[in-house]
């Protein structure tokens, strides 16, 4: 009786403009819709992920993905957090509340960092 | 020209188990263990009023334009349909070097799409499954627009939105 372990997850985004300060913001006429995409990972994952809440971050970069299929990282802190994907540009960036959630190739090296001050995540990862 | 532009975003996790039952057609599918539900986040990225050209969106390709197009468009009706088409050489999808505000890419064909965040030679990290999509605000500093190059594991279709700061 096999098992098999899958994440599915959704990424989405709506832009919009304003067109009048102070006025309503509207869906963006150069694109004109909201725009999704829904997927399980495609990787074959072997075991149950693991779930890490309430980790402290602080200038001093923590690693929380090394040869893992999938990751997930919200900032659950008020101080902006910097994720990188191969331990060296941190091209990413989380504010408050926000994740970022991707299937990722076995050689990224992910971890995060703040630019100054501490906050908290919460990361999920899956081989 | 609009007064400004902003991106809502938001993201949806759920880690799931099945388990075959006796009968192999059928599987029972549940939560794992931990989290036992559903993860997430959600988000506003403010991005340029005025954005590097009109292939910030997909949409709005700069291959619209008629006269860019690879057949005669008053022979073909050849219209830009909004999705561009990848196979296994990297594509950069703008040559704008102003930092990257927010970045939407979103698999529409069948093979496994990967993204680059640092040039055509970076590491390929950032896997999008088909069907599946990615979305990422830039560092502000760092990650410019002309560093995003996408490619596939074969045939693939993509619709994005690389938006600058």
């Amino acid at each position: 009786m096999a098992t098999t372990y899958k994440v599915r997850y959704k990424n989405h985004c709506t832009p919009q403009e304003q067109i009048a300060s102070g006025g309503r913001y509207y869906l963006d006429s150069d694109c004109g819709r909201k725009l999704t995409g829904d997927a399980e990972t495609s990787a074959t994952l072997s075991a149950t992920g693991t779930l890490a809440t309430g980790t402290s971050i602080s200038t001093s970069a923590t690693q929380i993905a090394s040869s893992k299929d999938f990751v997930y990282v919200k900032n659950t802190g008020s101080t902006n957090v910097l994720v990188t994907l191969d331990n060296s540009n941190y091209l990413i960036l989380l504010s408050e509340n926000e994740a970022f959630a991707s299937e990722i190739s076995t050689s990224a090296d992910v971890r995060v960092k703040t630019r100054s001050g501490t906050s908290t995540i919460e990361h999920f990862t899956e081989t | 020209m609009p007064n400004a532009r902003r991106v809502i975003f938001s993201t949806y996790v759920v880690p799931t188990q099945s388990l075959e039952m006796e009968e192999t057609s059928v599987r029972q599918t549940t939560f794992q263990a931990s989290p036992n539900g559903a993860l997430g986040g959600k988000g506003i990225a403010t991005i340029n009023t005025t954005q590097w050209g009109d292939g910030w969106t997909s949409f709005a390709h700069q291959d619209a334009t008629w006269d860019d197009q690879d057949d005669n468009w008053d022979l073909f009706g050849e219209l830009w349909s909004g999705f561009l088409n990848i196979e296994t050489d990297p594509i950069q999808l703008t040559e704008d070097s102003s930092d990257l505000a927010f970045l939407y890419i979103k698999n529409l064909g069948a093979s496994r799409v990967s993204v680059s965040l640092n040039g055509t030679g970076g590491n390929y990290y950032i896997v999008i499954p088909v069907g599946g999509s990615v979305h990422l605000r830039g560092d502000g500093t760092l990650l410019e627009c002309n560093e995003v190059f996408v490619k596939s594991s074969g045939k693939a279709t993509i619709e994005w939105i690389i938006a600058k700061a």
